[in-house]
């Protein structure tokens, strides 16, 4: 009857941490701590596991579940939220290991597509709100925009190029 | 009646034309690239021929190959859809030399209003108010210029063969001219396979409302009444409705007997759209016709109860409209919404990906037209659209409430969507008091996606934590009870708890 087990998790949710901890026991009652807040939570989960039914009280929440590796998209009936969710033990051997990416002046491709126009060279300078290449995907021209006001660095695409989803394309350092 | 229809089309338009043929009767024929081979479109269809590679040029663009399989499989019909070959001449052209039936209007009425420049030309002749500009191409920078400055800025530069709002560019001033123009006829290269483009005044702060028409070979011309598809971005449409609110009945029934008398000017047979710019005092300006089905032609079947696609399709085999102007009226009011595959806070960019979750909601007075299924891609070949949603209802706001119900069902996971950014323009006063014009989207600034409440959002991310837990369990035999508590205990805790 007490036989509880113990959940650490980390999540990231719009760029924030927050740890998580879940006691998961025999009944469908789940104690939970989330950054500062404390709860008690009445959860049924559907038969996929990837659909839930919670309640605090008399008040219900039909939730849903979409789930790519540590990447998560949890809705509800107004409000849909993207977090990533870690064990904590893995997320500290992560931020061990210098996990860190190093995104500022790298400018990546958002989504899959073909370089129609890249519009800078290294050497030039260029505001943050400027476009720097146009990339077309699923008809559409996209404008990437530079994203830091520096000099550009590097270029590593050209017109005609096919890029995946993250690609990187140039590299500005501050000025 | 055909017995068999071949449909040149994917995605939720190809699914649709495809269960209206099943209605009529009539056997029917997908076609697909490499990338659809299970696509739903296919899987609804009697049978199937692979006509390409994913890219739309070499598949769902190639003529060819799609009458060949016309003929192969005995399709004595094909229907375009809309975009890819629907709009297409030469391929109308290619249909009746195969000796097969293009389900549309007639090949001169495809080029004449396909093309802009001639469009405006014809329309001016019969009589119909058009925007004023060029009625030619603009070929250079300088030609543009003296142009622009003779009906004065800002102007908007179109495509000669475009629609959808691609190869489109408002210039505000002189400096900005030359750079937009070599984007505008790189765009219209791109997605029409010709250049050239053309100059229109902008009129401030229009509205965006079209006439439906229908029109037999036997001379019998009607109106199906407006649409109104002022909610756009980007000029491409996000939100239809029908009847368009505020809009005097005076102009309502202008707008419609100038598009039948343009209709029938030009011998059209089919289903047709005009489009018309209004401007704050009702004047009405022709936009464009398009000689195909609309995206948004549901709203028009839920207010006239009429099968647009099915009367096409009955048109084409040679029989006449079963009713007459008199017999029809609008009842109710419908409006729909586009579900794109679109990031609302990354400035709306495409967001292909595999819909991880797909659940369209149902109920009372919803229709969803959609042509994808939980675990399809969303790819980044074709267009974004992976649904539109329509709600009918006997007024209005009751339309509204009833979206935004079926809305807040929608569950979509995977990719980006636009569903929470359709319901906040809903809620704004403009829409909802029906006050707005094509500036609606850009007046309403900056969109943020809505935040739970802190207590929601902890019992949000507790379920993304079960869910990460549960599968580090797994596998856990499914009880064969399926309600009660301890399926909890078997979700969570296989094997022995107590150890």
């Amino acid at each position: 009857m007490s036989a509880t087990t113990t959940y650490r998790f980390v999540a990231i949710v719009d760029g924030k941490e927050l740890p998580i901890q879940v006691e998961v026991g025999a009944g469908s009652q789940v104690r939970y701590r989330i950054g500062p807040n404390e709860g008690v939570a009445d959860v049924h989960p559907a038969q996929d596991g990837t659909a839930y039914l919670m309640s605090r009280g008399n008040k219900q929440l039909a939730l849903r579940v979409a789930r790519t590796g540590d990447n998560f998209d949890i809705m509800a009936r107004d409000y849909q939220l993207g977090c990533r969710l870690v064990p904590e033990s893995r997320y500290l051997m992560d931020q061990l290991r210098g996990g860190g990416s190093g995104g500022e002046g790298i400018v990546r491709a958002h989504m899959p597509g073909r370089i129609i126009a890249v519009s800078v060279a290294p050497g030039d300078t260029v505001t943050a709100d400027q476009g720097v290449v146009v990339l077309e995907a699923m008809k559409m021209e996209n404008e990437i925009k530079a994203g830091l006001t520096g000099v550009v660095k590097s270029v590593h695409v050209e017109t005609g190029d096919a890029v995946e989803s993250g690609a990187l394309l140039l590299e500005i350092s501050d000025a | 009646m055909f017995t068999k229809v071949l449909v040149a089309n994917r995605g939720e338009i190809a699914c649709r034309i495809i269960r209206t043929l099943r209605e009529l009767g009539v056997a029917s024929v997908a076609i697909h690239s490499e990338a659809d081979t299970l696509a739903l479109h296919v899987r609804l269809a009697d049978e199937a021929v692979c006509v390409g590679p994913a890219e739309s040029a070499k598949s769902y663009l190639n003529a060819d190959v799609i009458i060949a399989a016309a003929k192969e499989t005995g399709a004595q019909a094909i229907h375009p859809g809309y975009g890819f070959l629907s709009e297409n001449a030469d391929f109308a052209i290619a249909c009746r030399e195969a000796g097969i039936v293009f389900i549309g209007p007639s090949e001169t009425a495809i080029r004449t209003m396909g093309n802009k420049t001639d469009a405006r030309a014809t329309m001016i002749e019969a009589g119909v108010p058009v925007v004023p500009g060029t009625t030619e191409a603009v070929q250079s920078g300088s030609e543009l210029l003296s142009k622009a400055r003779e009906i004065g800025f800002p102007v908007l530069l179109k495509a000669a063969s475009g629609g959808g709002g691609k190869g489109m560019r408002q210039v505000a001033e002189e400096s900005e001219l030359e750079r937009s123009l070599e984007a505008a006829q790189r765009e219209a290269q791109s997605a029409f396979g010709d250049p050239n483009v053309y100059i229109e005044k902008v009129i401030l702060s229009p509205r965006h409302i079209e006439i439906q028409i229908l029109a037999d070979a036997f001379g019998n011309t009607v109106h199906l009444f407006e649409r109104e598809c002022s909610v756009q971005r980007r000029h491409q449409k996000v939100i239809e409705e029908s009847p368009a609110c505020n809009l005097s009945n005076t102009t309502r029934n202008a707008m419609g007997d100038i598009a039948v008398k343009a209709a029938q000017s030009i011998g059209y047979v089919g289903a047709g759209t005009f489009e018309f710019l209004v401007d704050s005092e009702e004047n009405f300006y022709f936009l464009e016709m398009n000689t195909r089905l609309q995206v948004e032609h549901p709203v028009t079947e839920l207010v006239t109860g009429v099968d647009l696609c099915a009367l096409q399709i009955r048109i084409a085999a040679g029989e006449a409209l079963p009713f007459k102007q008199e017999d029809l009226e609008q009842s109710g009011y419908a409006i729909e919404c586009r579900i794109y595959a679109e990031d609302p806070s990354l400035n709306f960019s495409p967001s292909p990906g595999k819909l991880r979750r797909y659940r369209p909601p149902v109920g009372a007075g919803i229709r969803v037209d959609d042509g994808v299924r939980e675990g399809d891609e969303i790819s980044l070949y074709y267009d974004p659209m992976i649904a539109k949603l329509c709600a009918w209802a006997d007024n209005r706001p009751a339309a509204i409430a009833r979206l935004d119900r079926a809305l807040g069902e929608y569950a979509i996971a995977g990719i980006a969507h636009n569903v929470e950014f359709l319901r906040w323009v809903m809620k704004s006063d403009a829409f909802s008091e029906g006050r707005y014009s094509t500036d609606l989207l850009q007046d309403l600034g900056a969109y943020q996606a809505p935040v739970p409440p802190e207590e929601d959002r902890d019992l949000m991310l507790l379920a993304g934590v079960l869910t990460h837990i549960q599968s580090a369990l797994k596998p856990a035999a499914e009880g064969t009870s399926s309600t009660e508590p301890s399926r909890w205990r078997q979700a969570f805790l296989p094997g022995d708890s107590s150890q």
